[in-house]
Protein backbone atom coordinates (compact mmCIF):
# COMPACT_ATOMS: atom_id res chain seq x y z
CA UNK A 1 0.00 0.00 0.00
CA UNK A 2 2.73 2.17 0.69
CA UNK A 3 4.80 1.73 -2.30
CA UNK A 4 1.71 2.13 -3.93
CA UNK A 5 1.09 5.50 -2.61
CA UNK A 6 4.95 6.74 -3.45
CA UNK A 7 4.23 5.62 -7.09
CA UNK A 8 1.16 7.71 -7.51
CA UNK A 9 2.17 10.42 -5.05
CA UNK A 10 5.19 10.63 -7.53
CA UNK A 11 3.07 10.40 -10.94
CA UNK A 12 0.87 12.91 -9.37
CA UNK A 13 3.85 15.15 -8.90
CA UNK A 14 5.68 14.80 -12.13
CA UNK A 15 1.96 15.35 -13.71
CA UNK A 16 2.29 19.16 -13.50
CA UNK A 17 5.34 19.20 -16.13
CA UNK A 18 2.90 17.92 -18.44
CA UNK A 19 1.18 21.73 -18.35
CA UNK A 20 5.16 22.91 -19.38
CA UNK A 21 4.33 24.21 -23.03
CA UNK A 22 6.05 26.00 -26.02
CA UNK A 23 5.32 30.26 -24.85
CA UNK A 24 2.72 31.12 -27.46
CA UNK A 25 4.51 34.97 -27.62
CA UNK A 26 4.69 36.05 -31.52
CA UNK A 27 8.25 37.16 -32.35
CA UNK A 28 8.71 40.87 -33.03
CA UNK A 29 8.02 41.97 -37.00
CA UNK A 30 11.00 41.99 -38.87
CA UNK A 31 12.17 45.70 -38.79
CA UNK A 32 11.01 48.13 -41.56
CA UNK A 33 14.24 49.07 -43.61
CA UNK A 34 14.59 52.52 -43.67
CA UNK A 35 13.33 53.99 -47.37
CA UNK A 36 16.89 56.01 -48.55
CA UNK A 37 18.49 52.73 -48.14
CA UNK A 38 16.05 50.80 -50.45
CA UNK A 39 16.82 53.19 -53.33
CA UNK A 40 18.80 51.47 -55.82
CA UNK A 41 22.07 52.67 -56.48
CA UNK A 42 22.29 54.64 -60.43
CA UNK A 43 24.26 54.31 -62.82
CA UNK A 44 27.50 56.61 -63.24
CA UNK A 45 27.14 59.13 -65.50
CA UNK A 46 28.71 58.94 -68.87
CA UNK A 47 30.46 61.85 -71.35
CA UNK A 48 28.24 62.15 -74.50
CA UNK A 49 29.63 63.72 -77.41
CA UNK A 50 33.40 63.78 -79.36
CA UNK A 51 34.46 67.01 -78.63
CA UNK A 52 34.33 67.44 -75.28
CA UNK A 53 36.47 70.06 -73.52
CA UNK A 54 38.13 68.96 -70.71
CA UNK A 55 35.99 70.75 -68.06
CA UNK A 56 33.01 68.85 -69.33
CA UNK A 57 35.27 65.60 -68.14
CA UNK A 58 36.07 67.16 -64.78
CA UNK A 59 32.28 68.20 -64.14
CA UNK A 60 31.62 64.51 -65.13
CA UNK A 61 34.42 62.91 -62.92
CA UNK A 62 33.23 64.70 -60.11
CA UNK A 63 29.75 63.79 -60.34
CA UNK A 64 30.67 60.41 -60.42
CA UNK A 65 32.79 60.65 -57.27
CA UNK A 66 29.93 62.17 -56.07
CA UNK A 67 27.47 59.40 -56.90
CA UNK A 68 30.33 57.17 -55.63
CA UNK A 69 29.44 58.79 -52.38
CA UNK A 70 26.15 58.60 -51.96
CA UNK A 71 26.01 55.00 -52.95
CA UNK A 72 28.65 54.42 -50.35
CA UNK A 73 26.33 55.92 -47.76
CA UNK A 74 23.90 53.84 -48.51
CA UNK A 75 26.02 50.61 -48.05
CA UNK A 76 27.18 51.96 -44.62
CA UNK A 77 23.73 53.09 -43.79
CA UNK A 78 22.76 48.74 -44.45
CA UNK A 79 25.65 47.87 -42.36
CA UNK A 80 25.18 50.48 -39.37
CA UNK A 81 21.31 49.47 -39.95
CA UNK A 82 22.16 45.93 -39.42
CA UNK A 83 24.51 45.79 -36.41
CA UNK A 84 22.00 47.98 -34.16
CA UNK A 85 18.91 46.06 -35.28
CA UNK A 86 20.79 43.15 -34.30
CA UNK A 87 22.13 44.54 -31.11
CA UNK A 88 18.13 45.27 -30.15
CA UNK A 89 17.03 41.69 -30.93
CA UNK A 90 19.69 40.27 -29.09
CA UNK A 91 19.95 42.27 -26.28
CA UNK A 92 16.25 41.58 -25.21
CA UNK A 93 14.93 38.75 -26.84
CA UNK A 94 17.73 36.32 -26.80
CA UNK A 95 18.71 37.07 -23.52
CA UNK A 96 15.42 36.12 -22.17
CA UNK A 97 15.51 32.71 -24.26
CA UNK A 98 18.17 31.81 -22.83
CA UNK A 99 16.74 32.31 -19.10
CA UNK B 1 -7.13 12.78 -20.84
CA UNK B 2 -6.40 16.15 -22.62
CA UNK B 3 -9.95 16.86 -22.92
CA UNK B 4 -10.21 16.00 -19.34
CA UNK B 5 -7.68 18.67 -18.39
CA UNK B 6 -9.12 21.20 -20.33
CA UNK B 7 -12.32 21.26 -18.75
CA UNK B 8 -11.37 20.82 -15.57
CA UNK B 9 -8.97 24.23 -16.36
CA UNK B 10 -12.65 25.86 -16.32
CA UNK B 11 -12.69 25.22 -12.34
CA UNK B 12 -11.76 28.28 -10.49
CA UNK B 13 -8.16 27.42 -8.25
CA UNK B 14 -10.12 28.02 -4.98
CA UNK B 15 -12.16 24.92 -5.89
CA UNK B 16 -8.34 22.81 -6.05
CA UNK B 17 -7.40 24.24 -2.74
CA UNK B 18 -11.07 23.31 -1.33
CA UNK B 19 -10.32 19.84 -2.55
CA UNK B 20 -6.72 19.56 -1.24
CA UNK B 21 -8.29 20.79 2.18
CA UNK B 22 -11.06 18.06 2.45
CA UNK B 23 -8.71 15.31 1.22
CA UNK B 24 -6.37 16.20 4.25
CA UNK B 25 -8.93 16.27 6.44
CA UNK B 26 -10.64 13.21 5.28
CA UNK B 27 -7.53 11.34 5.61
CA UNK B 28 -6.79 12.57 9.03
CA UNK B 29 -10.84 11.48 9.64
CA UNK B 30 -10.27 7.90 8.32
CA UNK B 31 -6.92 8.01 10.47
CA UNK B 32 -9.37 9.11 13.99
CA UNK B 33 -12.34 6.41 12.80
CA UNK B 34 -9.55 3.68 13.48
CA UNK B 35 -10.01 4.61 17.10
CA UNK B 36 -13.44 4.80 17.75
CA UNK B 37 -15.83 1.47 18.10
CA UNK B 38 -19.06 0.97 15.65
CA UNK B 39 -17.75 3.51 13.33
CA UNK B 40 -14.51 2.55 12.20
CA UNK B 41 -15.80 0.11 9.24
CA UNK B 42 -15.99 3.50 7.56
CA UNK B 43 -12.00 4.63 8.15
CA UNK B 44 -10.80 2.87 5.17
CA UNK B 45 -13.21 4.21 2.30
CA UNK B 46 -12.36 7.49 4.13
CA UNK B 47 -8.96 7.06 3.87
CA UNK B 48 -8.41 5.85 0.77
CA UNK B 49 -11.03 9.16 -0.50
CA UNK B 50 -9.12 11.28 1.39
CA UNK B 51 -5.50 10.05 -0.14
CA UNK B 52 -6.97 10.39 -3.41
CA UNK B 53 -8.73 13.92 -2.82
CA UNK B 54 -4.78 14.78 -1.70
CA UNK B 55 -3.32 13.45 -4.22
CA UNK B 56 -6.00 15.67 -6.51
CA UNK B 57 -5.63 18.44 -4.64
CA UNK B 58 -1.41 18.33 -4.89
CA UNK B 59 -1.76 17.35 -8.56
CA UNK B 60 -4.09 20.82 -9.03
CA UNK B 61 -2.20 23.29 -7.08
CA UNK B 62 1.00 22.06 -8.82
CA UNK B 63 -0.85 22.86 -12.18
CA UNK B 64 -1.80 26.33 -10.66
CA UNK B 65 1.90 26.73 -10.14
CA UNK B 66 3.07 25.64 -13.33
CA UNK B 67 0.25 28.13 -14.80
CA UNK B 68 1.03 31.07 -13.05
CA UNK B 69 4.60 30.77 -13.41
CA UNK B 70 3.96 29.96 -17.67
CA UNK B 71 1.75 33.40 -17.71
CA UNK B 72 4.48 35.42 -16.03
CA UNK B 73 6.83 34.21 -18.64
CA UNK B 74 4.57 35.16 -21.47
CA UNK B 75 3.65 38.58 -19.95
CA UNK B 76 7.96 38.97 -19.21
CA UNK B 77 7.71 37.83 -23.69
CA UNK B 78 5.12 40.35 -24.54
CA UNK B 79 6.40 43.12 -22.93
CA UNK B 80 10.21 42.40 -24.03
CA UNK B 81 8.75 42.15 -27.53
CA UNK B 82 6.68 45.83 -27.34
CA UNK B 83 10.22 46.82 -26.46
CA UNK B 84 12.53 45.55 -28.77
CA UNK B 85 9.27 46.93 -31.72
CA UNK B 86 9.80 50.10 -30.30
CA UNK B 87 13.37 50.28 -29.77
CA UNK B 88 13.98 49.26 -33.70
CA UNK B 89 11.44 51.98 -34.90
CA UNK B 90 13.18 54.65 -33.22
CA UNK B 91 16.87 53.31 -34.09
CA UNK B 92 15.32 53.15 -37.68
CA UNK B 93 14.21 57.49 -37.31
CA UNK B 94 17.52 58.12 -36.05
CA UNK B 95 19.60 56.21 -39.02
CA UNK B 96 17.27 57.60 -41.52
CA UNK B 97 17.50 61.22 -39.87
CA UNK B 98 21.74 60.47 -40.20
CA UNK B 99 21.55 59.30 -43.57
CA UNK B 100 19.22 62.04 -44.41
CA UNK B 101 21.53 64.61 -43.32
CA UNK B 102 24.80 63.44 -45.16
CA UNK B 103 23.18 62.50 -48.49
CA UNK B 104 22.15 66.45 -48.04
CA UNK B 105 26.10 67.38 -47.41
CA UNK B 106 27.37 65.47 -50.07
CA UNK B 107 24.90 66.32 -52.98
CA UNK B 108 25.43 70.00 -51.81
CA UNK B 109 29.72 69.19 -51.99
CA UNK B 110 29.28 67.77 -55.14
CA UNK B 111 27.02 71.07 -56.72
CA UNK B 112 28.99 73.40 -55.06
CA UNK B 113 32.19 71.98 -57.22
CA UNK B 114 30.27 71.66 -60.00
CA UNK B 115 29.42 75.45 -59.84
CA UNK B 116 32.53 76.27 -58.62
CA UNK B 117 34.29 75.14 -62.05
CA UNK B 118 31.26 76.26 -64.40
CA UNK B 119 32.25 79.99 -62.78
CA UNK B 120 35.93 79.25 -63.49
CA UNK B 121 35.23 78.19 -66.74
CA UNK B 122 33.12 81.33 -67.41
CA UNK B 123 35.77 83.49 -65.98
CA UNK B 124 32.41 85.08 -63.81
CA UNK B 125 32.90 86.46 -60.51
CA UNK B 126 36.16 84.86 -60.14
CA UNK B 127 37.88 88.55 -58.80
CA UNK B 128 35.42 88.96 -56.77
CA UNK B 129 34.60 85.99 -54.68
CA UNK B 130 37.89 83.75 -55.03
CA UNK B 131 40.62 86.41 -55.31
CA UNK B 132 39.34 88.43 -53.05
CA UNK B 133 41.30 87.08 -49.67
CA UNK B 134 44.79 86.10 -51.92
CA UNK B 135 47.95 88.06 -51.78
CA UNK B 136 49.03 89.29 -55.01
CA UNK B 137 51.13 86.76 -55.04
CA UNK B 138 48.67 84.52 -55.22
CA UNK B 139 46.21 86.43 -57.34
CA UNK B 140 49.02 86.29 -59.86
CA UNK B 141 49.43 82.53 -59.74
CA UNK B 142 45.43 81.57 -59.58
CA UNK B 143 45.02 83.95 -63.03
CA UNK B 144 47.87 82.17 -64.27
CA UNK B 145 45.99 78.71 -63.80
CA UNK B 146 42.65 79.89 -64.95
CA UNK B 147 44.72 81.20 -68.57
CA UNK B 148 45.84 77.88 -68.34
CA UNK B 149 42.36 76.34 -68.30
CA UNK B 150 40.83 78.86 -70.61
CA UNK B 151 43.54 78.11 -73.20
CA UNK B 152 42.95 73.97 -72.52
CA UNK B 153 39.44 74.25 -72.73
CA UNK B 154 39.87 76.39 -76.27
CA UNK B 155 42.46 74.54 -77.80
CA UNK B 156 42.82 71.00 -76.51
CA UNK B 157 39.22 68.59 -76.50
CA UNK B 158 39.79 65.77 -75.06
CA UNK B 159 41.29 62.57 -77.10
CA UNK B 160 37.64 60.35 -78.44
CA UNK B 161 40.17 57.75 -76.81
CA UNK B 162 40.09 59.39 -73.58
CA UNK B 163 36.43 59.96 -73.31
CA UNK B 164 35.76 56.02 -74.45
CA UNK B 165 37.80 54.52 -71.78
CA UNK B 166 36.23 56.81 -68.98
CA UNK B 167 32.68 55.83 -70.40
CA UNK B 168 33.61 52.26 -70.23
CA UNK B 169 35.11 52.44 -66.71
CA UNK B 170 31.97 54.10 -66.11
CA UNK B 171 29.53 51.60 -67.40
CA UNK B 172 28.79 48.33 -64.76
CA UNK B 173 29.76 45.12 -65.56
CA UNK B 174 27.34 43.28 -63.79
CA UNK B 175 23.88 44.69 -65.01
CA UNK B 176 21.08 43.94 -62.18
CA UNK B 177 18.47 41.58 -62.49
CA UNK B 178 15.93 41.50 -65.20
CA UNK B 179 18.21 44.03 -67.42
CA UNK B 180 19.44 41.43 -70.20
CA UNK B 181 23.18 40.86 -70.49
Amino acid sequence: MKKLLILVLALALSGCGMFTRFVPVPPPPFPEPIKELTEKCPDLKQIEGNEVAITELLKTIVHNYNMYYLCSLKNDGWNDWYVKQREIYESKLRKDVKK
Amino acid sequence: MGQILYLLSFLPDWFWGLVLIVGILATLAGWVLRFIPFVKTYSLPLNVAGVLLTLTGVYYQGVIANEEKWMQRIDELEEAVKEVEAKAKSTNVEIQKEIVYQDRVIKEKGATQIQYIDRVVKGETITETVMQDMTPEQRANYEKQVAELQNAIKNCPVPKIVLDEHNKAAMNPTPSKGEKK
